[in-house]
């Protein structure tokens, strides 16, 4: 079975445990690119990521928009949205029907 | 418990007080415009030992965790009798044990969530209760350990193994603060009992749980008896506040109530209890001979460093300062 996972930063992801999520709190660039990284080689099929600490490594993102596992989910931070999960989530469906139908 | 026996450490603790954090500098550090500003306050006090190291704002709670390491340490060598600090210092006993059983039964490593304060040995506590070892382990947390197993065995429910330490916990804090005879400890633990049990009862009435749960959930011993907060459980709030408007705790417990009729949260009677806690301890401030002042220093100590991680918590993500304002805690000095 695939496991689920939330990487970002603490104060934003620890309530995700109580669902059963594991939380991974990442603080810069570095150690969020080496968490995704190993978990993505560590059987997780979703990665739940924060917009905030994915808009610091937009790279490793992409990488993993283009493979099929594991799934890589931009969600809001405590701060707010960024509207860079939304935007991704109107580009997949423009890709999948042709046009924006939301 | 002799009272003279203190001549030296209260001493020692008047000056350990004038190293705690005035007003001022928590203000400064609540209108800093980020945690780098915070730290560099911070590294004019007495934290400058325990920050060395530290780079990354991130790990505050390193900081924050070894000096209330530092501060237990150091009552523990100027405390003549142990059980004045014992009383402060039990809560983290029975963390550690609930981590302990959670561990076994789940057979998983969870060491980072110990916390290094504690009565007692607690390795070694590890080490009997994790080799089946229970005899060579203190009464009351074999006695407690024993039954937080067997009722696992049982009902295999992982929140009754929170719900009957806490109730252990409560029990053995009472007999010690019976123990020492003073009269502050007992007012203290009787105070926070009436105030953990009305929070109680606000909490398993919005979740709608039955007469049974909430007894199971009562702590015994406050000045509110038990058979009488249980019978409240259907009450509307105005009723709780009236039928209890003749306690010590009252003001604090219709203040906190109120504004929790408003807005739906419980976090202002927190703050009201720790306040008043606070407000109890107080007179510690004017007794030169007894364990008071020892013990109100770790009150003191405890609720700075408290105030220090909304402060920090807060600056992390980005609050007003108004908003951390509305937080914080009375402070001792």
């Amino acid at each position: 079975m695939y496991k689920v996972a939330v990487v970002g930063d603490k104060d934003s992801i620890l309530g995700f445990k109580a669902l059963g999520i594991d939380a991974f709190p990442v603080v810069d660039k570095d150690e969020a690119r080496r968490t995704v990284d190993s978990l993505a080689r560590e059987n997780y099929g979703i990665i739940f990521i924060t917009e905030q600490t994915a808009s610091l490594i937009p790279d490793t993102i992409e990488r993993y928009n283009n493979q099929m596992l594991p799934a890589v989910i931009l969600i809001p931070s405590n701060q707010g949205t960024l509207n860079i999960g939304m935007d991704m989530i109107n580009k997949n469906i423009e890709k999948a029907v042709g046009i924006n139908i939301l | 418990m002799d009272r003279m026996d203190y001549v030296q450490s209260v001493t020692r603790t008047r000056v350990l007080e004038t190293r705690l954090l005035s007003r001022a500098r928590i203000e400064r550090m609540v209108d800093a415009k980020d945690m780098e500003e915070v730290f560099k306050i911070l590294g004019e006090t007495e934290y400058s030992n325990v920050m060395a190291g530290i780079n990354r704002a991130e790990d505050y709670e390193k900081i924050l965790s070894s000096e209330l390491k530092r501060v237990y340490e150091l009552m523990y060598e100027m405390s003549k009798d142990k059980i004045v600090v014992d009383l402060m210092a039990l809560k983290y006993d029975y963390h550690n044990l609930k981590v302990l059983v959670k561990e076994k039964i789940l057979n998983q490593d969870f060491s980072d969530m110990y916390t290094p304060i504690s009565t007692t040995d607690f390795n070694q506590l590890k080490v009997n209760y994790l080799s089946g070892n229970l005899k060579e382990i203190e009464p009351r947390f074999r006695e407690a350990l024993e039954a937080v197993e067997k009722d696992y065995d049982e009902n295999q429910d992982p929140q009754r193994i929170d719900i009957l330490l806490d109730r252990f916990y409560f029990n053995h804090l009472y007999d010690l603060a019976l123990e020492t005879d003073i009269p502050l400890f007992k007012k203290y633990v009787k105070d926070l009992i009436d105030f953990t049990n009305i929070k109680t009862l606000i909490r398993v009435k919005k979740q709608k749980k039955d007469m049974k749960f909430l007894e199971e959930v009562l702590i015994q011993n406050g000045n509110i008896s038990k058979e009488e907060l249980v019978l409240s459980l259907n009450d509307p709030i105005e009723v709780i506040t009236h039928k209890y408007r003749n306690y010590d705790i009252s003001p604090e417990m219709k203040k906190g109530l109120e504004i929790y009729q408003n807005t739906g949260r419980l976090s202002e009677l927190e703050k009201l209890m720790d306040n008043y806690l606070m407000e109890l301890n107080k007179p510690s401030k004017y007794i030169h001979f007894g364990p008071e002042p020892l013990f109100s220093y770790i009150v003191a100590k405890e609720t700075e460093i408290k105030v220090l991680r909304i402060i920090m918590v807060s600056k992390i993500n980005r609050l007003s300062p108004e908003e951390i304002r509305e937080r914080l805690r009375d402070l001792y000095v």
